[in-house]
């Protein structure tokens, strides 16, 4: 389940992106990858609200800065993700 | 239908309501592969100018332009430059050269004031702040008149969800509520004095979805986009709505079902006093929906009635019931017979000289829906839901008559077509409905003597009228009496098809006198009816006699005012109206041979009975 989830995060960035999933890992960031800008970021929490079925704080949404911290902020939410 | 349209159609069919931001993305990429060209659709030179944050909104804009039936190539003017964009020659916008503009500007942020800071100001403040808006606006669409004859699609003002007065709006001067609702009341004179400018009525659609729902605070603090994901689907969906309202590409037809669709009940069944329509529920709600129908026809919809009906009947509902809203001469064309749907449709069309892709078929039944869109694509297709209380806002909610306008002829529109179609009805006349019916994958089984469907046999015998050779009741006690008498059979048939299971469908009752298979019952629920299970259902009757040395079967039909649909059965089925008894009952009568036409069983109906 765990890797399952994590497959589905990375398909998720890469979509919206536009890259290929196997590029992304958890240091991929706005700075890794210039697509993820402000209103990118939006999409993507909103996609990973809307796909995981779990709801972000606009707070929350401020403090993730590369695809490790989406990952940390799954897990607490109780979606284990790899 | 080409690839590159076969493949639009599987995009758009593919997506959930609302999609998802994932969905959107990879839709895009498909539909963004496919040649115009092929896809036989449109494109538009669309530029938006806006107020807020538009950008994350033309996904869904162009994914929902594609549903609809137009590539959209967009530009979007940079953010918060709408009145310059609309000015200057040298503007991005004039550069792109659109077929249509749409002017995406929120009073929220143009006049800021009127919303932020509403209750600092007094009745001349306001005026002078609305002022040197409507001003500033108008000045700017004129100067865009000048350079650019594209469509202006111009978003009105939203009424604010919580008033800055609270309770004290409605009765104080100024009210911020006033004050935005005449604002958009200028809009509408701007548009008509500026000429191919239209309003899109954003504040009808916000009050749709909930004025206090339409902005999610999160998109909104963090991005400016006014619109929650979960919204934004929707309010694309006015965009592209007015676009196909500006390209012509209105329905002009509603063609409407009769039994459980404009009045409750199985007309046949019950009969005209039966049916329900009238002040209380549920014949409340099908006065609705005529009601509805009757707005449209109003509107310049023709009006068509498809029903698998006895004419005479049907006709006698429109004239003579006290609670129809819809009367005879509201209606084009009547296309009441036993034919498939498709086929009258298509007649219809042929009568009115109206292409197929202007009709709107509504229908409570599945099956009769799933037909007309495998047969007739190109008709929009509405399946009612089950819930008769919902069917005036299923049709309501419709949008695929807008126009911009209605004229005064386009209120004559239905009696004009009235008068061409000249009462035009149609009878039967054979069609290839072959591939249909392979596509249903139809199941049956037919049971014999087997007691466990004493209930429904008996109840088939009281309940079906139409589709009935003799109408003759019978108890569970007389049936399960006739399963254990020597020489009589009892016959169940259940259908499954690709919907799911139709249950007991039909009930025959066979008794063996000498040489002669005599059918004592023969019927079949009208659910069904009309996709040739009634035929096989005899077919295997008939083999099942001749292999028990019958030479002849034989039935007898009564008629009555209700069964005349199984008077042309027989004689579709082969059978010779041999004589008549002097109580009106008619005598029909097959020779069994194993090479009878008749005898065979279209092959798209699988037995999963034992074929004994």
């Amino acid at each position: 389940m765990s890797q399952e989830n994590r497959t589905k995060l990375n398909e998720i960035i890469a979509t919206l992106l536009e890259v290929d999933a196997a590029t992304i890992d958890n240091n991929t960031s706005p700075t890794t990858i210039e697509q993820w800008d402000s209103l990118n970021h939006l999409n993507i929490c909103v996609a990973v609200e809307q796909e995981f079925g779990i709801q972000l704080q606009t707070d929350e949404m401020a403090t993730i800065r590369n695809v490790g911290d989406l990952v940390t902020m799954l897990n607490n939410k109780d979606v284990a993700c790899a | 239908m080409n690839s590159a349209r076969q493949a639009l159609a599987t995009t758009i069919s593919g997506l959930s309501s609302p999609p998802t931001t994932v969905e959107i993305a990879r839709a895009i990429k498909t539909l963004s592969n496919l040649d115009a060209a092929d896809s036989g659709i449109k494109t538009i030179r669309l530029a938006i100018a806006s107020s807020f944050t538009f950008e994350p909104l033309v996904k869904n804009l162009t994914v929902r332009g594609y549903a609809d039936g137009f590539r959209l190539e967009t530009y979007v003017s940079p953010f918060g430059q709408y009145v310059q964009e609309l000015m200057s020659p040298a503007s991005g916008i004039a550069a792109f050269k659109p077929d249509a503009v749409v002017l995406a500007v929120r009073l929220q942020d143009a006049c800021t004031l009127i919303y932020e800071n509403f209750n600092a100001l007094d009745e001349a403040a306001v005026q002078s702040i609305c002022n040197e808006w409507i001003n500033t606006f108008r000045q700017a669409v004129k100067s865009f008149r000048k350079q650019s004859q594209a469509s202006i699609l111009c978003v009105n003002y939203e009424l604010p969800a919580y008033p800055a007065l609270g309770l004290a709006d409605c009765n104080t001067v100024p009210s911020q509520i006033r004050t935005i609702a005449s604002l958009n009341r200028t809009l509408n004179e701007i548009a008509a004095e500026t000429g191919n400018m239209h309003i899109i009525d954003v504040d009808r659609f916000t009050a749709c979805v909930g004025r206090s729902r339409i902005v999610d605070p999160k998109l909104w603090f963090w991005g400016r986009i006014p619109i929650a994901s979960e919204h934004q689907w929707a309010y694309v969906g006015e965009i592209t709505r007015m676009l196909r309202a500006t390209t012509g590409k209105a329905r002009k037809v509603l063609a409407l079902d009769c039994d459980n669709t404009i009045w409750g009940g199985v007309l046949g069944d019950v009969g005209k006093d039966g049916i329900a329509l009238g002040h209380d529920y549920p014949g409340n709600a099908f006065v609705a929906l005529q009601k509805r129908a009757l707005d449209l026809y109003h509107r310049g919809v023709v009006l068509v009635v498809a029903s698998k009906n006895e004419h005479t009947a049907v006709k006698d509902v429109f004239e003579n019931h006290p609670e129809m809203v819809l009367r005879p001469e509201h209606v084009s064309c009547f296309a009441v017979n036993w034919e498939p749907k498709p086929q009258n449709l298509q007649r219809v069309a042929n009568t009115l000289n109206l292409n197929l892709d202007s009709f709107v078929f509504v229908d409570d039944h599945p099956v009769e829906c799933a037909m007309m869109r495998e047969m007739l694509p190109q008709v929009l297709t509405v399946n009612l839901p089950e819930d008769p209380a919902r069917y005036e806002q299923t049709l309501a909610q419709l949008d695929c008559f807008d126009q911009l306008a209605v004229s005064d002829e386009d209120r004559r529109r239905g009696e004009m077509y009235r008068k061409e179609a000249a009462r035009a009805e149609f009878r039967s006349e054979s069609d290839d409905l072959e591939s249909f019916f392979v596509g249903l994958n139809m199941r049956v089984s037919i049971a014999c003597n087997d007691e466990s469907t004493l209930a429904r046999a008996s109840q088939l015998t009281q309940r079906t009228n139409q589709f009935n050779m003799t109408t003759v009741r019978r108890s569970e006690s007389e049936i399960l009496e006739l399963m254990r008498a020597e020489n009589t059979d009892v016959y169940t048939i259940r259908l499954n098809d690709r919907f799911g299971d139709n249950g007991i469908v039909g009930l025959a009752i066979v008794r063996k006198e000498r040489d002669n298979a005599v059918l004592d019952t023969f019927l079949m629920s009208c659910r069904v009816l009309g996709r040739s299970v009634e035929h096989a259902f005899l077919a295997w009757i008939g083999k099942r006699m001749l292999a028990r040395k019958a030479t002849v079967i034989e039935g007898r039909y009564n008629e009555t005012p209700k069964n005349k649909p199984f008077s042309r059965f027989f004689e579709s089925w082969g059978m010779s109206h041999s004589d008549e008894t002097a109580d009106g009952t008619q005598r029909w009568t097959y020779a069994l041979k194993p090479s009878a036409e008749a005898l065979k069983i279209p092959p798209w109906i699988e037995f999963e009975s034992p074929a004994n």
